[in-house]
């Protein structure tokens, strides 16, 4: 996959500052990534006031553990991204967790009536062109099985509750839909 | 050992990343991963191939309260305060107390090398000039392609009421608003944009400063009444 290779090691060199508590570096990275961690942030919890919270916490989290991150396991962005979702799905599994905002008070709702979606916008990236045709390959249930689990943070329960199938069917078919992307995307 | 078997590591890994593995099922496989790099090399394959997910997600800025509260939180201290020349603070202080005359004159020399860093800035293209619907240009905005910087400077009197931000807002015929940044409340603001706003800036034919709570709009979208707007001269970016 071509990835934009200047972009990691400026990320990367950013990182490295910060772990060394250069904040000028540490206020760079925010002001480069924070917009495209908090449009993750915002699509999984659906509240402006929690990704909020989490941006920031996951902020604080790379400012102390940015030493953490190593250059050979992973992208800048796949590593941030990922702090970020980790934090989102504990969020969303707290155990006493306020009601859900209803689709119509979506904060990313109003973002997205004129745009394509995901898989459109996929399709226009060409390192995600792979994926794209990988997952439209997929049956569309199992599709869209997937694609909530990831940008929501459904668990198995969710997904069965929402699209009204039975808990082990989901499974079934979010396991097999992921063996499926896996073939698909190594060939 | 058992458990590390491949096909097993890769489908676990894979759930994971999904978000669908969950409890305990998912601390148990965060120990495997931090104990065998081959598990770890699994989350992170996975990770890599499900990414484009969300970099494909359109970019949303935070508002400008959640880098201000995480500034305090860790003891960064505010750029203006650290970057300030020290020349350029004791114009200010000049200003405040009213020495002026024979004062000033002596201490030209420094304040010369302040003005130098406004002259580069001055060299930058006007690409907008923000007026109130009647009245004079309150906001002059220049571009800095390179870097990505806006430079606003204020020439006139608008101001943000109380418990107010100004927020800046590329607007483009039959669009959504994007918004650009709050502005600073100093008489020189700047605001940093990504690439992509870049784009999104210059197929934008409007800019327009409405009046937000502080930290700038809630919602992402202008909540507040339109203050100032300009066109874009295009034809210096």
């Amino acid at each position: 996959m071509g990835k934009d290779v200047s972009r990691d090691e400026e990320l990367a060199l950013l990182l490295s500052r910060t772990a060394l508590a250069d904040a000028v570096a540490f206020e760079t990275l925010y002001r480069r990534v924070s917009p495209q961690l908090f449009a993750t942030a915002l699509r999984m919890l659906r509240r402006s006031d929690w990704a909020e919270d989490v941006l920031q916490e996951c902020f604080m989290k790379i400012w102390h553990h940015a030493a953490d991150y190593a250059r050979e396991h992973s992208a800048p962005m796949t590593w941030m991204t990922q702090i970020v979702r980790n934090r989102c799905l504990d969020w969303l599994r707290r155990p006493n967790l306020e009601q859900l905002v209803t689709e119509d008070d979506d904060p990313i709702g109003q973002y997205e009536d004129e745009r394509p979606g995901p898989l459109q916008q996929l399709q226009a990236l060409d390192e995600a062109r792979a994926l794209a045709q990988c997952l439209r390959k997929l049956e569309a249930r199992t599709r869209e099985l997937i694609l909530l689990a990831y940008y929501q943070g459904e668990s198995h329960n969710d997904l069965a509750k929402r699209l009204a199938l039975p808990l082990g069917s989901v499974k079934s078919w979010v396991r097999r839909g992921l063996m499926q992307l896996r073939g698909c995307l190594s060939t | 050992m058992n458990y590390l078997r491949t096909d097993l590591i890769d489908r676990l890994a894979a759930e994971y990343v999904l978000g669908t593995l969950q409890g305990l099922a998912r601390k148990r496989f965060e120990r495997l991963a931090k104990e065998h790099d081959m598990v770890k090399r699994y989350q992170t394959d996975w990770e890599e191939k499900l990414n484009p997910l969300n970099d494909c997600l359109p970019p949303i800025t935070p508002p400008a309260r959640v880098w201000r509260e995480l500034a305090e939180k860790l003891n960064i201290p505010r750029p203006e305060q650290a970057r300030t020349p020290w020349y350029r603070r004791l114009s200010i202080w000049l200003t405040v107390s009213g020495l002026g005359g024979a004062l000033v004159s002596i201490l030209t020399f420094f304040l010369v090398q302040g003005y130098l860093h406004d002259t580069q800035i001055d060299r930058l293209p006007v690409i907008a000039l923000l007026a109130p619907q009647a009245g004079p240009a309150a906001i002059q905005v220049r571009l800095d392609q390179i870097s990505g910087q806006l430079y606003l400077t204020r020439i006139g009197a608008a101001k943000p009421s109380t418990g107010h931000d100004f927020e800046l807002w590329a607007l483009a015929e039959g669009k959504a608003p994007i918004s650009l940044g709050v502005i600073d409340r100093t008489k020189e603001a700047h605001l940093y944009l990504e690439k992509h706003r870049m784009d999104q800036l210059r197929q934008s034919g409007t800019l327009a400063v409405s009046e937000e709570p502080l930290g700038g709009s809630p919602t992402g979208l202008p909540t507040g009444p339109v203050i100032l707007t300009g066109k874009l001269s295009l034809a210096s970016i």
